[in-house]
C-alpha cells in the first residue's frame, strides 16, 4: 500500500508530516518512508540513515557522424528540439533530452546508438525498524520526473510506503502520486496555503485519488478553510497547531527529539486515521 | 534592457511570495512574473484587475483511434513510458514524445495542441504584473515560465519599468532553470535549518553554475542562529553576496489576511528589515548601484 503526502506547495509540512508519522506509525506497521523530493530531498536530515547510494543512468543518443546521411528524421520526430539540424547534420543537445529513444529508432542507417548519462542517485538505508529510500537529481539535470518513476517502480513491497513528495502540482507531483493508494495533503490555512491546497486536491480529484487533510499550523482563523474541506468533502484528520518550539526541533534535524520531549497529541488523530486506513485495506486487499 | 532579479528558494515555505511582494511594492517603478507557475501566489493577497488573458498551449494530447488501430503494437512496444496499454494511452505517464504518432504506419495516433492554463496580465497599485496558472497535473511548466517572462519583460519595456522582479518556483529543476536564465541576479531566500541550507547549497550551485550573482537573505533567522552564521560563512567562502536577516514576525501572516504587503506595517520591526535587506540586494546585484 502506498500513501503520498502532498501539499501545493514546499514549506507546507509535507516532510515533517512525512518523518512524524512515518516514525510514530512504525512502531506497529511496516514502514517504507520514500523522499521524491528529488529536487531538495531532505527527510533524512532528520533520520541520519546511512545511505547506500547507487548512480542512476538515462540514456542519450550520441551520433556516428560518418555513418549519417543527413536525412533529418531524427530531428523531425524529437518532440523536445533536443536534435536541430545544422547544415545538414544533427546537432544533439543532450540536456533537453526525455530519452524516449525516438531519433535512435527512426534512423534509416543506425547512425544513432544510445549511451548511458548519470542523471542523480537512489539512496537507501534504514532507520530504526523503518526503511527509507530517496531519490536526488544531480543540479542541472531537468529530468525530475524520470527519476521519480524510478525510484518508485517498485510497488510490491509488504511495507507500508510512506512517499514524501515535490511540491507543486506539476509533473513531479503527478509521477509521485501516480499508483498512489491514498493522497495526505498537508495544507497551511493562511490565503496562499489555501490556493495550494485547491490545485493540489483538483489534481488528487483528477487522478482520481482518495485524499484526506491535515492542517497545519493552525493559528485560529481558519473557519473559511475548514468550510473548503467541507465543501470539497475532504476528510480532516488533524490539525496541529503552530508550535515554536517544532520550529527549533525541526532546524537541526531532531524530529526524534520532539516526538520523545514534546506534547504530539495533535498528531493522534492522523496517525490513527492513516491506522485504520491501512488496516481497512490489508482486510480488503 | 530592463534589469530582471529572481527570487528563488530552493526550499519551499519561506515567505518567498511574501518578501517579492514587498520588494515590488518597495521598488519604484517595477514590474513583477509570478514564475511559480503551479503554485501562483503573487495574485492572492494583491488587488488587480486583469488587463489581458491568453490561453497557454504547450505539446500536445496524444489519442489512439479505436476504429483506424490495427492493433500491430508497435507504439507500446516503442512507448518508453509505458503510457501505452490496450491500445490506449494513458495522459498521465505520456510525455508527449511523439514517437508513437511518427511510427504508427495507420495513422491512427492522433494528437491535439494542448491546453496547459492561461497567462494573465494584471494592474495592481504596486504596478502590472504577470502570472501564469498551470492546470493542474500539466507538464510544461518550464515553458509557461518562458512565456510568462516573454509577456513580462515585452511589457515592461513597452512602459518604460525600471525592473523586472521574478517570483520564481522552488527546487531546481526545469521552471526553476527557466526562471533564472539572463537574468540580472537572482536573490535566494531561505531559513536557519538543516534543510533551509542542504536547498540553498544546491539552489546557489545551479545558479553559480550558470554565472548568475547571488544575494542570500535569510527569514525567520530567530529560529536558530548557529545555523544563520553557517550559511552567512557558505556565503562568505564562495563568494556570495549576504543580504542580511529578517526575524520570524507573525505580520508575514497578518499581511496575507489583509491583503497588504509587509512593508506596509511601517512601525513594525519586520518592515524595517525587509526594507534594509532590499536595499542590500539592489547594492549587491544591480551594476549601477556598486
Ligand atoms: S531520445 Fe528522444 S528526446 Fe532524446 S534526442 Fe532522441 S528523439 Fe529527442
Ligand atoms: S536520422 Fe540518422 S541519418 Fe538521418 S540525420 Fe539523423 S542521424 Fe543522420
Ligand atoms: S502503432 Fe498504430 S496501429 Fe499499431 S497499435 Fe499503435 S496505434 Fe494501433
Ligand atoms: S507520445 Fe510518447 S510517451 Fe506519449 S504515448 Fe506516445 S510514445 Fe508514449
Amino acid at each position: 500500500m502506498r500513501i503520498v503526502v502532498v501539499s501545493g506547495k514546499g514549506g507546507a509540512g509535507k516532510t515533517t508530516f512525512s518523518v512524524i508519522l512515518s516514525i510514530l506509525l512504525s512502531k506497529e506497521v511496516d514502514i517504507e518512508l520514500i523522499d521524491s523530493d528529488v529536487e531538495e530531498p531532505n527527510s533524512n536530515l532528520f533520520l541520519n540513515s546511512a545511505l547506500e547510494s547507487a548512480s542512476v543512468y538515462r540514456k542519450i543518443p550520441r551520433l556516428n557522424s560518418e555513418i549519417c546521411t543527413g536525412c533529418g528524421k531524427c530531428a523531425d520526430i524529437c518532440a523536445y528540439n533536443s536534435v536541430v539540424m545544422v547544415k545538414q547534420k544533427p546537432l544533439i543537445f543532450t540536456d533537453l533530452c526525455h530519452s524516449c529513444g525516438g531519433c535512435v529508432e527512426v534512423c534509416p542507417v543506425n547512425a544513432l546508438t544510445e549511451a548511458d548519462d548519470k542523471y542523480g542517485e537512489i539512496g537507501s538505508g534504514t532507520s530504526g525498524n523503518m526503511m527509507f529510500k530517496e531519490g536526488r537529481i544531480d543540479v542541472g539535470k531537468i529530468q525530475s520526473p524520470m527519476l521519480i518513476k524510478e525510484l518508485l517502480a517498485d510497488k510490491s513491497s509488504d511495507r507500508v510506503q510512506i512517499v514524501d513528495a515535490p511540491p507543486g502540482t506539476a509533473c513531479n507531483t503527478v509521477q509521485a502520486l501516480y499508483g498512489a493508494d491514498f493522497a495526505l495533503i498537508v495544507a497551511e490555512p493562511t490565503p496562499f496555503g489555501t490556493s495550494d491546497f485547491k490545485l493540489i486536491h483538483e489534481l488528487t480529484r483528477v487522478m482520481n485519488i482518495d485524499s484526506a487533510v491535515v492542517v497545519n499550523k493552525d493559528e485560529g482563523y481558519s473557519k473559511d478553510f475548514y468550510k473548503l474541506c467541507e465543501s470539497l468533502e475532504v476528510p480532516v484528520l488533524a490539525a496541529v497547531a503552530f508550535d515554536e518550539k517544532l520550529s527549533q526541533y525541526y532546524s537541526v534535524g531532531n524530529l526524534k527529539g520532539y516526538l520523545e520531549n514534546e506534547d504530539i497529541t495533535s498528531y493522534k488523530g492522523a496517525v490513527d486515521g492513516l491506522k485504520s486506513l491501512i488496516m481497512s485495506e490489508k482486510k480488503n486487499g | 534592457m530592463v534589469d530582471t532579479i529572481a527570487v528563488i528558494s530552493g526550499k519551499g515555505g519561506t515567505g518567498k511570495s511574501s518578501l517579492t511582494r514587498a520588494f515590488f511594492e518597495l521598488e519604484k517603478n517595477a514590474y513583477a512574473a509570478d514564475c511559480d507557475v503551479d503554485g501562483a501566489n503573487l495574485f492572492v493577497s494583491l488587488d488587480h484587475d486583469i488587463v489581458e488573458s491568453e490561453d497557454f498551449i504547450a505539446g500536445f494530447d496524444y489519442e489512439i483511434d479505436a476504429e483506424k488501430c490495427v492493433h500491430c503494437s508497435k507504439c507500446e512496444k516503442l512507448c518508453r513510458f509505458g503510457a501505452i496499454k490496450d491500445f490506449k494511452i494513458d495522459s498521465f505517464l505520456c510525455e508527449g514524445c511523439n514517437v508513437c504518432y511518427y511510427v504508427c504506419g495507420s495513422e491512427a495516433v492522433k494528437k491535439s495542441p494542448k491546453n496547459c492554463g492561461k497567462i494573465h496580465r494584471a494592474k495592481s497599485n504596486a504596478g502590472f504584473f504577470v502570472y501564469g496558472r498551470l492546470v493542474a497535473g500539466e507538464e510544461n511548466s518550464g515553458k509557461m515560465v518562458s512565456r510568462v517572462r516573454e509577456i513580462s519583460k515585452k511589457h515592461a519595456e513597452e512602459i518604460g519599468s525600471a525592473m523586472l522582479i521574478i517570483d520564481g518556483p522552488p527546487g531546481v529543476g526545469c521552471p526553476v532553470i527557466a526562471s533564472v536564465t539572463a537574468t540580472t541576479g537572482v536573490v535566494i531566500v531561505t531559513e536557519p535549518t538543516l534543510s533551509g541550507l542542504s536547498d540553498l547549497k544546491r539552489a546557489a550551485g545551479l545558479v553559480t553554475g550558470m554565472n548568475i550573482p547571488v544575494s542570500i537573505v535569510i527569514n525567520r533567522a530567530d529560529i536558530n542562529t548557529e545555523i544563520c552564521e553557517q550559511i552567512e560563512k557558505f556565503a562568505a567562502d564562495n563568494a556570495l553576496s549576504f543580504a542580511g536577516r529578517i526575524n520570524y514576525s507573525a505580520i508575514f501572516n497578518e499581511s496575507q489576511r489583509d491583503r497588504r504587503s509587509v512593508v506596509s506595517y511601517e512601525e513594525s520591526s519586520a518592515a524595517d528589515e525587509v526594507k534594509k535587506v532590499w536595499k542590500n540586494i539592489r547594492k549587491d546585484l544591480l551594476k549601477q548601484e556598486k
